[in-house]
């Protein structure tokens, strides 16, 4: 593993989280204890294909990999532009 | 992970420090910080027998104003200098880089002069005995040749200090003291050009004084990182300029920062010389992000720290 450590496994810090706004949906889960929904799991899958979809819209690209790292979007951008040419 | 087992010495001041490093026969170490030699330790990329702690040493520990220099001691902790008046008012080159550097709990507890000492970094070397020997020893550690640039016998690790990049931009000058006496010599100078052993600084000596002129100069620094706190820069770029002219020094990619000397402030030069050291940096997949990209920013910050540099305190 090229990652064993949290230095060079980049996970986000304090001062990298964006401005976060709740919004509470009121539901039943029939599932859920209670009717009480998880909420782990869907809110990080959907929050960054939310944001790949997002840079897509935007740059008019589909992106392959992720994390959207700015060599990746760049290169994206870049191969766009030359196939315009 | 577990320290290996040293002797640990404190000196009271930098003669029984060098008199401590002599006894130990050159296999000792300086300590200030800790806080690059400790995880080295711990990775057993060092193994001293003994550490030798400067911290008890006042004389590192002042910040000076004399003969047209501000001189800092090298045990100066990076936040003391960061919040230095003088600092802030004549060298904002170097109040940025230090307020770049890491996160401030770092920053409390690492010193300057541990900060230009700092060993050069690699994904493939700051990683524990166990990896490296699954991985095999690259040329740093003692290996045939390099592990990210096959079969080169070189090495590429990359030199991260934020803060040797702006003093060099301030055309400071370093006092050593070892067993053989005490020499002065210019920032560039303890830079050996050599991934595997970085500085020109012989066994035992001591880091004493930095010097910078003390002149008012406009200045940036410019730092690629991932995130916005405790990461090391990817690419660093610190400018310093007068009303005339600049120096600009381009650093986090290869052993050695790059110094330029920026002749004019005329938009051409600027982009002439951010291309020149766009040319000149050698990135190799050896930290996070591209090579490729990594270079290609060596042009963006150095035109973009310029320009800060040149808009700033105007
Ligand atoms: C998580 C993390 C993030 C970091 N991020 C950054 C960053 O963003 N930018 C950056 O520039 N640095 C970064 N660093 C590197 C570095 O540890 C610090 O910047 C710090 O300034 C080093 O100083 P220190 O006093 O702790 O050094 P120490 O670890 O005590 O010493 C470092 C080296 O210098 C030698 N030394 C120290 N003082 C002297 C002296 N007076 N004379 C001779 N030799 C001496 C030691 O023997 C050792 O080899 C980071 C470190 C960590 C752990």
């Amino acid at each position: 593993m090229l990652n064993p450590d949290l230095l060079e496994y980049k996970v986000p810090l304090a001062c990298d989280m964006p401005d976060i706004e709740t919004i509470i949906v009121s539901s039943i889960d029939p599932e859920g204890p209670f009717g009480a929904k998880e909420g782990g799991l869907t809110i990080r899958m959907n929050a960054y294909s939310a944001i790949a979809c997002a840079v897509a819209n935007a740059t008019g690209t589909v992106f392959t990999e992720l994390p959207l790292t700015p060599d990746r979007v760049l290169n994206i951008l870049e191969r766009k532009k030359g196939a315009k040419k | 992970m577990i320290l290996p087992r040293f002797d640990y010495k404190k000196a009271e001041d930098i003669a029984s420090a060098i008199a401590l490093y002599e006894g130990f026969k050159g296999q000792a170490r300086y300590l200030a910080g800790g806080t690059d030699l400790i995880p080295l330790l711990k990775l057993r990329l060092a193994t001293p027998a003994a550490i030798i702690d400067l911290k008890g040493i006042e004389q590192l520990k002042t910040i000076t104003r004399e003969g047209g220099r501000l001189i800092v001691g090298a045990g100066v902790t990076l936040f003391e200098l960061k919040n230095h008046a003088v600092v802030k008012e004549y060298f904002p080159a170097l109040y940025e880089s230090l307020d770049a550097t890491s996160c401030e709990t770092l920053q409390m507890r690492g010193t300057i002069g541990g900060n230009l000492l700092q060993n050069t970094r690699c994904l493939l070397y700051n990683k524990s005995l166990d990896w490296r020997k699954a991985r095999g020893f690259c040329y740093k550690m003692g290996g045939e040749s390099c592990n990210v640039v096959p079969k080169a016998k070189a090495c590429f690790s990359n030199y991260c200090s934020d803060n040797a990049l702006s003093l060099l931009s301030l055309s400071a000058g370093v006092k050593i003291a070892g067993p053989k006496g005490e020499r002065k010599i210019k920032l560039e100078k303890i830079f050996s050009g050599d991934g595997k052993n970085p500085f020109t600084l012989k066994p035992g000596e001591i880091l004493t004084e930095i010097h910078i002129p003390l002149k008012r100069l406009r200045g940036a620094y410019e730092k690629l990182r991932v995130r916005n706190s405790i990461d090391y820069p990817l690419l660093g770029v610190a400018v310093s300029v007068n009303n005339k002219k600049g120096k600009v020094c381009v650093g986090g990619i290869g052993p050695t920062p790059l110094a330029y000397d920026l002749e004019d402030l005329e938009g051409a030069s600027v982009k002439e010389l951010a291309q020149k050291a766009r040319q000149e940096a050698k990135s190799v997949s050896n930290t996070t992000l591209s090579p490729a990209y990594r270079k290609k920013m060596v042009d963006v910050l150095t035109q973009r720290a310029i320009k800060r540099a040149l808009k700033e305190g105007k």
